[in-house]
Formats: C-alpha cells, sequence, structure tokens
C-alpha cells in the first residue's frame, strides 16, 4: 500500500524537530487564551517557505492538534478555554479541579485528546478519499439543521434551569446577529460603531464568558487561598485501566462523533464538543455528577475535540476545501510550497502527502509523552493562591484578545462578556448557552436564508429531497425527546453513587 | 606642574566630550536615515486569509530593500473599516510614518453603501501603490452540460433565475454580478449565496451542486480548473486574462464592458514627507520585482501588479465607478415591462 512506504520518511532529523517544535508551539499557544492554532500555524508560513514541504506541513498539523489540546489545560485547570474548541471541557473538567481532582481531569483529557487524534489520523491516512466527498452532501440547509442540532445541547447543559439556559441561549442568538448582515451588508444593532460592524466574535466572547469570568469569581474569595484547596499535587498522569475502562463508552461516542463533525465543514470542534456532551448527559447513569466534575462527559468532550482534527483535514487534502480556519490556513501553506490540493496531490506528490498523514500521526503520539511533562508543570497553577491567579488570568485575556484581532474593540466585548458570564453563571442563566447561541447562530441564520432562496420559499418539499437533511431531524428529534425526558442521573443524584464515588477519589498522591 | 589628577580629569573630560559628540553624530545619523527602526504592515483582516498570507510573505523582501525588519499586524474588524478609519482618521504622517495599510478594492466601495453610513472618500487615503491584481471569473460545473458556454448561461437565466455562489455582499463577486443584471435586464432577477467562508464556501456550494454558478477571482481557481472540476466561461477583464487565454471577455460576449477585480493596495498615513513616501515607493518596487518572491506569489496564485501615481488612480477612479454604476445595495433593476 502507498501509504506504508513513505512511513520511513517521516522519522528523518528535520521532519522530527519541526514536529517537536509544533508540538510544543501548540500546547503553548493552545493553552494560552486567544492564541489559537490558526494564528500559530499562519506565523509559521513565512518561517518555514525555504523548507522541505513536508517538513514545513508537518510542523502546521502538528500544531493544530497539539493546540487544540493545549487549550484543554486551561480549561480544565482554570476554567480559562485557550480556544473555542474547549470551552465545553471547562464545565465538567474545572468542577474536577475545584474537588482536587485536576490530575485525574486532565490524564483523562491526554488520553481521550491523544487517542482521538491518533484514530482521527489513521482515518485521514487511510480513508481519505473515499470519505473526502461526504462534504459535498452538506448544503445550506444541511448546516442550518446541524446548527439547530448543536442548539438542542443547550436543554443539556441547562442541568434542569431549562427556562433560564433557553433565555441565555436567545440572548447568545441575539448577539450573533450583531454586525454587517452577509446577505444585505445593512449593519445591525451596531449604532454606528465601526467596532460592531463585524459583530461579536466567538472568540472574545468564549474568553469573556469563561476566563474573564472566572478571574472575577476567583477575586470573590480569600486571596490567599487557591483553587483546589490542595497544597501539592499527584505525579501519576497517566490514566489507570479502571479509569479508561470507567469511561469506555463516553470515549467512543466523543471520538466517533469527533470523526463524522470533523468531515462537517464550518462545524468542526466547536460544534463537536457540546453535541457529545449534550448526548452524555442525556445517557447519564445514576450516581453520575454531570456539572459537578464527571469525568465522563470529560472524556467525551476531550475525545470529540482532537477527533475532529484528522478528518478535517480530509476535504481539505483531497477537495480542496477546509473544514475550518486551521485547515484553511494549512492550505494556504500547501499552495505557497508548490503544491495542489486535490486528486492530484495523491498520485503527484505522494510523498509529501503521505509523510505529512504519518507525520500527524506520529505528532499525536509524541504529543502525549510531551504533554505529560507539560500538564504537571501547568497544574501548579491549581496551587497559586487566587490573588495572584485571578489578575493573571485577566492579563493574559486581555493580551489574548487584543492580539488575536489587534482590535481594540474585541477586548471591551471580551470586558463586557466577562461581566455577563459572572452574573450568568451566579443566577444560573448558563453561559455555555449564551456561547452556543453565539457560536451557532450564524450558521443556523445563514443555512437558513440559503435554503429559503434554494427552495424558493418551499422549505419541506426542498428538505425532503435532502438525505442528509433527513437523518439531522430525526437525530433533533431524539435529542429533544431524551433532553425533556427526566434523567435517572438527576433523579438519583440525592444518592451519590458508591462507584463513582470510588472512582473520583482516586489515588492522588 | 601638571599634577598627575588634573591630567586625568582633561583624559576624562575629552573621552567624555569626544563620547557625546561620538553619540550626537550616530544620533544625526540615525535621524537622518529613514526608516531608522521596524516597519509595520498593517493588514485589514485576520491572520491566516488571502491578505495576510501575501503580506506575510512580502515582508522579508520588503525588509530586504528598507534595510529595517518589516511586521505584519492584523488589525481585524468591521469588513476592513477598524483599520481603515484608523489609518485615515488617526494616522498622522510623522508620528506613523513607520506605517504601511494593506487597502482592499473593491471591499473599501462598501463606503459607497448609504446603509454604512461612512464618511471617507478614495482622496481619504494616502495610497502609496498598487500591489496585486486578480481579475473576475465566472465559472460553472466542468460536467454540467447545462451550459456550454457564456451565451448558454444568459439564455438559461432569462428563462430561470440563475443561482449564483458570491463571496460577501458588495464586494467584486457580487458587484460584477449586479452589473450583469443590469447589463442584461432580460435576465430574471438573480439569487445569490454568500459565503461567508471565502472561496472554500463557494467551491463547495457548486461542487454539491448546489448553485448553478460561482463568481470568484481567477487566482484561486486555476487549480480547479486544471483538474477538471470547474470550467471557466467569463473572465472580468477587457482583454482574455495571460492565464487563461481561451476564456472569453463579458465584453466579447455581451458587447458591454464589465470589469471587476479583486486588488491589494498599500497605502500609508495622510501627511508623509514626499522624501519618505518616495523611500517606501522604491523599496516596494523593488521587492515586488523579486524574482524570489514573484515565484512565491505566483506559486500562492496571486497576480503582483505595481502601479502608482496617475495609473494606479485611475484604476481606483475606474472601480469606484464600476461599483457605483452597479449599485448594488439598490437591489436588482425591475424587469423590462413587456410591450
Amino acid at each position: 500500500m502507498e501509504a506504508f512506504s513513505h512511513l520511513g520518511d517521516v522519522v528523518s532529523l528535520a521532519n522530527l524537530a519541526a514536529m517537536l517544535l509544533g508540538i510544543v508551539v501548540g500546547l503553548i499557544i493552545g493553552a494560552i487564551p486567544g492564541l489559537g492554532p490558526p494564528m500559530a500555524i499562519a506565523l509559521m508560513i513565512p518561517i518555514s517557505f525555504t523548507w522541505e514541504p513536508q517538513t514545513a506541513l508537518i510542523m502546521m498539523v502538528a500544531t493544530y492538534a497539539a493546540g487544540i489540546y493545549g487549550g484543554s489545560f486551561t480549561a480544565i485547570l482554570l476554567r480559562a478555554p485557550g480556544t473555542s474548541a474547549s470551552a465545553a471541557s471547562a464545565i465538567e473538567g474545572f468542577e474536577l479541579t475545584k474537588r482536587g481532582k485536576a490530575i485525574e481531569a486532565i490524564r483523562m483529557s491526554t488520553f481521550a485528546s491523544v487517542m482521538g487524534g491518533l484514530i482521527s489520523g489513521l482515518v485521514l491516512l487511510f480513508l481519505a478519499p473515499p470519505l473526502a466527498k461526504i462534504s459535498l452532501w452538506f448544503g445550506p440547509v444541511e448546516f442550518f439543521l446541524v446548527a439547530i442540532l448543536g442548539l438542542t445541547a443547550i436543554a443539556a447543559v441547562s442541568f434542569g434551569a431549562l427556562l433560564r439556559g433557553l433565555a441565555a441561549g436567545m440572548f447568545g442568538l441575539f448577539v450573533s446577529t450583531i454586525g454587517v448582515d452577509t446577505m444585505t451588508a445593512f449593519p445591525r444593532f451596531t449604532y454606528g460603531a465601526t467596532g460592531l460592524l463585524s459583530g461579536v466574535g466567538v472568540l472574545p466572547a468564549v474568553i469573556g464568558l469563561f476566563a474573564f469570568a472566572q478571574a472575577l469569581t476567583l477575586c470573590e474569595g480569600s486571596p490567599h487561598t487557591n483553587i483546589s484547596g490542595k497544597s501539592k499535587l499527584s505525579w501519576n498522569i497517566w490514566p489507570k485501566f479502571s479509569e479508561i475502562m470507567h469511561c469506555r463508552w463516553s470515549l467512543v461516542r466523543g471520538w466517533s462523533t469527533g470523526l463524522v463533525m470533523g468531515m462537517v465543514p464550518a462545524a468542526g470542534a466547536s460544534v463537536a464538543q457540546w453535541i457529545v456532551y449534550s448526548w452524555e448527559i442525556q445517557r447519564g447513569k445514576p450516581g453520575d455528577q454531570f456539572g459537578k466534575g464527571e469525568i465522563k462527559g470529560l472524556a467525551a468532550t476531550e475525545g470529540s475535540n482532537n477527533g475532529v482534527t484528522g478528518t478535517s483535514l480530509i476535504p481539505m487534502f483531497v477537495l480542496g476545501i477546509p473544514g475550518g480556519i486551521s485547515a484553511a490556513v494549512i492550505l494556504g501553506a500547501l499552495m505557497i510550497h508548490g503544491l495542489q490540493p486535490g486528486d492530484t496531490l495523491f498520485t503527484k506528490n505522494p510523498e509529501v502527502i503521505y509523510t505529512v498523514m504519518w507525520g500527524f500521526v506520529l505528532a499525536n503520539i509524541l504529543m502525549g509523552g510531551i504533554a505529560a511533562v507539560l500538564a504537571r508543570t501547568m497544574a501548579y497553577s491549581t496551587l497559586v493562591p487566587r490573588g495572584i491567579l485571578a489578575p493573571v488570568i485577566m492579563i493574559f485575556c486581555v493580551i489574548g484578545t487584543f492580539t488575536a484581532s489587534g482590535n481594540p474593540w474585541d477586548v471591551w466585548i471580551m470586558v463586557t462578556f466577562g461581566f455577563i458570564g459572572y452574573f450568568a453563571e451566579k443566577y444560573r442563566f448558563i453561559p455555555a448557552g449564551i456561547l452556543l447561541g453565539i457560536i451557532l447562530g450564524p450558521i443556523a441564520e445563514q443555512g437558513f436564508r440559503n435554503t429559503l432562496v434554494l427552495s424558493d420559499g418551499d422549505l419541506i418539499s426542498y428538505t425532503a429531497t435532502r438525505p442528509i437533511a433527513i437523518v439531522v431531524i430525526v437525530m433533533i428529534i431524539g435529542a429533544l425527546y431524551f433532553a425533556l425526558k427526566p434523567k435517572k442521573w438527576e433523579t438519583a443524584a440525592e444518592t451519590y453513587d458508591t462507584q463513582a464515588d470510588e472512582y473520583a477519589e482516586g489515588n492522588d498522591d | 606642574m601638571i599634577s598627575l589628577k588634573k591630567c586625568m580629569y582633561t583624559a576624562v573630560a575629552a573621552v567624555a566630550m569626544a563620547g557625546v559628540s561620538l553619540f550626537a553624530t550616530v544620533g544625526a545619523q540615525a535621524q537622518e536615515k529613514f526608516p531608522n527602526g521596524p516597519v509595520i504592515i498593517q493588514v485589514p483582516f485576520s491572520p491566516g486569509g488571502g491578505a495576510d498570507r501575501t503580506f506575510r510573505l512580502f515582508a522579508p523582501y520588503l525588509a530586504e530593500e528598507l534595510g529595517v525588519p518589516v511586521k505584519v499586524t492584523n488589525v481585524a474588524g468591521g469588513g476592513g473599516w477598524v483599520s481603515w478609519g484608523q489609518v485615515t482618521g488617526q494616522w498622522d504622517g510623522e508620528k506613523d510614518d513607520h506605517k504601511l495599510a494593506v487597502v482592499n478594492i473593491p471591499h473599501i466601495f462598501s463606503m459607497l453603501n448609504p446603509d454604512m453610513k461612512r464618511t471617507e472618500s478614495l482622496e481619504s487615503f494616502n495610497f502609496l501603490a498598487w500591489h496585486s491584481y486578480d481579475p473576475g471569473l465566472w465559472l460553472v460545473r466542468w460536467d454540467d452540460e447545462r451550459f456550454k458556454d457564456l451565451e448558454g448561461v444568459i439564455e438559461y437565466a432569462k428563462e430561470t433565475p440563475l443561482i449564483v455562489s458570491v463571496g460577501s455582499h458588495g464586494g467584486d463577486d457580487h458587484v460584477g454580478m449586479a452589473f450583469s443584471q443590469k447589463a442584461i435586464p432580460e435576465m430574471k432577477p438573480m439569487k445569490f449565496i454568500f459565503s461567508d467562508t471565502g472561496d472554500n464556501g463557494k467551491i463547495a456550494m457548486i461542487l454539491g451542486k448546489n448553485v448553478d454558478m460561482v463568481a470568484a477571482n481567477v487566482g484561486y481557481y486555476v487549480r480547479s480548473i486544471m483538474e477538471r472540476k470547474l470550467r471557466p466561461i467569463a473572465v472580468l477583464h477587457n482583454e482574455p486574462w495571460t492565464v487563461l487565454p481561451g476564456v472569453p471577455t463579458f465584453q466579447e460576449v455581451v458587447g458591454k464592458p464589465n470589469i471587476t477585480y479583486a486588488g491589494r493596495t498599500i497605502a500609508t498615513a495622510n501627511g508623509l514627507a514626499p522624501e519618505k513616501r518616495e523611500i517606501y515607493l522604491k523599496a516596494i518596487e523593488a521587492a515586488m520585482s523579486n524574482p524570489e518572491y514573484i515565484q512565491k506569489e505566483t506559486a500562492n496564485r496571486n497576480f503582483l501588479m505595481f502601479r502608482t501615481g496617475d495609473e494606479m488612480w485611475d484604476l481606483l477612479r475606474s472601480g469606484q465607478k464600476v461599483a457605483e454604476d452597479a449599485a448594488y445595495w439598490e437591489g436588482p433593476p425591475a424587469p423590462p415591462k413587456k410591450k
């Protein structure tokens, strides 16, 4: 098989060095709110354009994989997600940290992410050409319905406060309409402010709602106490077999959702994590602690966001249509190196494409090792007194937001959403619901309006001709049914399940 | 007798004076030299986009010519107006003489849309040079048997509203289509599917058979043509474009000109001293002639075109004229009444 003949090419000194550099940069950049993989990869283009194309691209795909995973560190440890792809992990992850189980959360996140990336990389390597066409089955109506499916997650993440969750979601949807309307160029709710013309970006919103709001919450407690209430950390960074078995089905659901969502253009990791998180909550068993630090929820979200990484590169390599922003930047780099994405890439430059794919697979494995060292170092942040941690988080929020766009308006938007997130959390108006509205609002709105154009207003007849759309509708109905049905774990929440308790206690030292 | 102490004082004073004068000379030289520190290129969109990619490629070559580092910064938002608002309203010719700004054409013509309530005009910008030019191109699926050529598309559009995938509202794709709608009023009002993910979204729409045609620019689509996925039917230029010599222009088929393009220009702060402007211009021209840079941009499918002075202003004004004539914000014209 052609792919295997290039396995040896990946282990050249230059390729391995580039891979290591990409992983380290990705882990660090991903962990800092605002500085995500797309920016890091864009900065790598001019540095690497005299390199061999495979070496440059290996560094970029390694940065992408590590950046998505790196975003989870701060999400779990500080409730300050580094990227929007790890926002869902902040919910269960940080609750585990608060209960003094930061290391358990990090080791599950590492296992789920590394394996998710690895599986996704193997799918990319062996199944790319046949799977690529799936992305073309998604038109405006499918985008609209996928966004609606994502919005049903609001019911799950509301944890019983359904009305307040819906209000939060509606607020998020409203916020998503601010800015110049893409279909009419009319400035909506901007009141003459130039900074609002492009609307409220997902990045300032997610940093504000989670990270800045968290810094404000930290200001409430005694400045001398820390987040975890612990004074030392466990050294055990590798998950135990029993932990993996406890979360096995959650991991499988996370990985599979990530693999599928990676191939849906424009959806990617930001949507996959919420869909699988809501699925997990609905499937919860008596004794599960969703919303209060449930490791199964974290395993699923972390598995999904790295499960996306490999498959989101499939339409980019095979059709030249990137599934997300990072893939789009990698596509640009590919072209600058004189390579044409598409069928010919596999026939004319197999030595490049297969080496890069193997590089992606290997990068996921190496990432686990490097992450183990880095994760423990970062976990010390949970031992830092709140009086130091809160201002440091605030400073990173401002720097990260400004660096991402260079637009001072975004900093004010981030701070505003910081206060919104702080009060929303206090009064259980579900910040995650607001974020879901902001992320999915534009996809749903544009999908719906484009569907109206294509269907001439006859939505039902048009949708009936689209098989994928019908499948997604069935999934939405199922999600709503399970969302409204009382959950076993909620009814049994009072009686704390001993098995989960034993598991959660774990071995800390 | 001169004491040792006095000698030492004199020596120290001499060294100090020599140091001061040397420092003053170096300082004066540094002041005379321009630029005497890093130059910033401000890109009005986020990192990773087409403009960002191009100017990150360009920066090292410009740095070589200017003799100082050149950094690219991104000030995104407002469809470019967060950056352009700073360039026209805040940048000062003296304080901001180490800054260059990327201004995208026809994106700035969104200032003509009354809804945008912009007060700027072309004259609000201190344009230095035109950097790149990519003419409009219309494409259909390679295997779409309904359309043999542009005439076939026009005939179809007279019977059935054409569904076209375009970039942003008011962008060059949209302006070109709006202009053609006015040029051929017999065509039924077209339907537009706007892509907020740029060319990638447009390609997905046409390959997924959701639309009839895609309105775009030549550069990004050469590979889709080479792979026989998309077939070009018209180029929106005044003569056939060198890269696609066999593709007719809109004017050749319809008899009326329809010239739209995506262009990138470089501007600087208003009030910049003429000698500094000249230094930038020479450096930009030299960097754009560097064969290595040209090779990189050719691979990037970006067509370089250095223009300055009247030639540049003619291009800018003709672009504005097309946007004004298309007046896309007014919507499609009323269909002609049947006699």
